[in-house]
C-alpha cells in the first residue's frame, strides 16, 4: 500500500498509510515549520521508485544504464531505483546538504528497475546495488569540491573539500545510510575505506 | 519440426543459463566448471558458487587505461594498424552529449563516465597494440606519446577492485599460495576482498556471513589458471 513519507531535517522520516496509488513525499519546509509537498513517486514491479534525475536541490551525473545480459544476470534498465523509504531518506540527505551546508550533490547508480545492479555494456560491475541481497538501498555520488559541487575527479584532486564530503557522509548517517565508503586514498576522517571508490563515494542504507 | 526444435533449443538455453527472474528477484545460476582440481579428494569449501566466465590472458601483456587527463581532454584517439585514424571515442560531458556510436569499439571495459581499459597484447615503437572488441578479438592502435593512456598490469587491476566472486567447485579457497588445505568456511560469505598478489594466486578477506562484526579470514584462491582469468570482478560497491 502507497505511503506518504514526512521527511524531517532532523533525519526522521515518518511514514503513513494514503489512498493513493502513489507514493507522496513531504518535505520539512527550512524553517522546520511545516512540510510541503515534494513529489509523488509510483511504486513499479520491483516495488521500487525511480529517484528523479534532478531538482533544484542535486542532479545526477553520467549517462543512463541501458542494463542487458551479463554474468548469467539480467540486468534492468536505469540506474535511479530505490526503495520507497530510502528515496525520502535521499531526499531528506540532499535537501539539508543544499539548504544547511550550501552542497549541491550528484548521485550516480543506485539500482536497476528490475532491483538489480545497473550495468551497460562494457561498463564495471558492482558489487551491491542490487548484486547480492542489496537492492534498492545503494547510492553513489560524486565528490563534493570547495565550491560545494559534486565533481567528475578523484579524492586527490586538488579540488577534492574534506571538509564538504565528511559533511556528505555525516548527513547521510543521520538519515540512515550506515553502511557507507570513501575510497583507499583515505582522505576523510572516520568513514571505512573500500577498493574501487577513488572517483565516487558510497551511501549504503541501513546499519 | 524446426519451430519445435527451435523453442526446445531456447528451453535448453534458458535452462543451462540457469538465469532466474522473477518479481525483481534474481537468483544466481548454477556454474559450469571451469578447471577441475587436480586432487578430486580435495573437500569442497562452501562457498555459494558463482557464474565466473573465464578472461583469456594468454596473449595479454598487460593493461593500457585512460588516465585522468583522458576526462579533461574530453576524447581519446584510436588508431589502425597502418598508423591513419579510425575513431575518436567521447566521453559524455556533463550536458548529456553521449559518444558517437561505434558497435565494432568494445574493449575490456568502457564507459562514457571517463574511461577505457584496454587488453594490451602488443607493442611496437609507436604503437601499442589492444583488444579494440572483445567480441571479435579485433585489435587496434594507440599511440604510445599519448598522455591519456597508461599502461598497468593486471594484478593492480585486480587488487584496486572492490571484492571478488570464484567458482568455489573447480577454484576452491586454499590456506596458502603453494595449494595447502582447502579452506572451509561456515557460512557462505557475501563477498571476498582483495589483499595481495602471489604469482597466479590472490589472497582475499571475509567475514564470516558478511558480519563486519565477526573475525577477519584470509585465504587463496587461483586468479588465473592455464592463462586464464578465472576471478569475477567487482570493481566497485
Ligand atoms: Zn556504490
Amino acid at each position: 500500500m502507497p505511503l506518504d513519507y514526512h521527511i524531517n531535517r532532523t533525519g526522521t522520516v515518518v511514514p503513513s498509510h494514503n489512498n493513493d496509488k502513489v507514493n507522496n513525499y513531504y518535505l520539512q519546509n527550512v524553517n522546520m515549520d511545516g512540510y510541503f509537498l515534494l513529489i509523488s513517486l509510483e511504486p513499479n514491479q520491483a516495488l521500487l521508485v525511480k529517484f528523479p534525475d534532478r531538482m533544484n536541490f542535486f542532479d545526477r551525473y553520467s549517462g543512463i544504464d541501458t542494463g542487458g545480459m551479463n554474468n548469467g544476470v539480467l540486468h534492468g534498465k536505469g540506474d535511479h531505483y530505490l526503495l520507497a523509504n530510502v528515496a525520502a531518506a535521499l531526499f531528506g540527505v540532499a535537501a539539508v546538504l543544499k539548504d544547511t551546508h550550501s552542497i549541491h550533490i550528484s548521485f550516480g547508480d543506485m539500482s536497476a528497475d528490475n532491483g538489480s545492479d545497473p550495468w551497460s555494456p562494457g561498463s564495471v560491475d558492482h558489487a551491491g546495488h542490487g548484486h547480492g541481497s542489496r537492492s534498492g538501498l545503494d547510492v553513489d555520488f560524486r565528490y563534493i569540491d570547495n565550491g560545494g559541487y559534486s565533481f567528475h575527479g578523484k579524492m586527490n584532486n586538488k579540488n577534492f573539500s574534506k571538509k564538504n564530503n565528511e559533511i556528505v557522509y555525516q548527513v547521510a548517517e543521520t538519515f540512515g545510510f550506515k553502511k557507507n565508503y570513501q575510497g583507499k586514498m583515505a582522505k576523510l576522517s572516520g568513514i571505512p575505506t573500500a577498493g574501487g571508490h577513488d572517483d565516487h563515494g558510497h551511501l549504503g542504507f541501513g546499519s | 519440426m524446426k519451430v519445435l526444435s527451435e523453442v526446445l533449443l531456447l528451453s535448453l538455453t534458458l535452462f543451462i543459463s540457469g538465469c532466474n527472474y522473477s518479481n525483481g528477484q534474481i537468483t544466481h545460476p548454477q556454474k559450469t566448471s571451469i578447471d577441475q582440481p587436480s586432487n578430486t579428494n580435495e573437500l569442497r569449501s562452501k562457498v555459494k558458487n558463482t557464474e565466473v566466465q573465464p578472461y583469456d590472458l594468454r596473449n595479454s601483456i598487460g593493461q593500457l587505461k585512460t588516465t585522468d587527463d583522458a576526462v579533461k581532454a574530453g576524447k581519446v584517439d584510436i588508431y589502425q594498424k597502418d598508423g591513419s585514424f579510425w575513431y575518436s571515442y567521447k566521453f559524455i560531458e556533463d550536458n548529456g552529449e553521449k559518444p558517437e556510436k561505434n558497435e565494432y569499439f568494445k574493449p575490456f571495459r568502457y564507459s562514457g563516465d571517463g574511461y577505457i581499459v584496454f587488453n594490451l597484447v602488443g607493442e611496437s615503437k609507436d604503437f601499442y597494440e589492444v583488444v579494440s572488441n572483445e567480441e571479435t578479438g579485433d585489435k587496434k592502435f594507440v599511440k604510445k606519446n599519448s598522455p591519456l593512456f597508461e599502461r598497468q598490469k593486471w594484478e593492480k587491476y585486480i587488487l584496486d577492485c572492490y571484492a571478488i566472486e570464484f567458482d568455489s567447485d573447480s577454484n576452491p579457497l586454499h590456506s596458502s599460495p603453494k595449494g595447502g588445505n582447502v579452506v572451509e568456511l561456515s557460512s557462505a560469505p557475501t563477498l571476498f576482498f582483495p589483499v595481495e598478489i602471489s604469482g597466479d594466486w590472490l589472497k582475499v578477506k571475509w567475514n564470516d556471513g558478511g558480519d563486519k562484526s565477526k573475525d577477519e579470514n584470509r585465504g587463496w584462491v587461483k586468479w588465473r589458471g592455464n592463462g586464464q582469468m578465472i576471478i569475477r570482478l567487482f570493481e566497485t560497491s
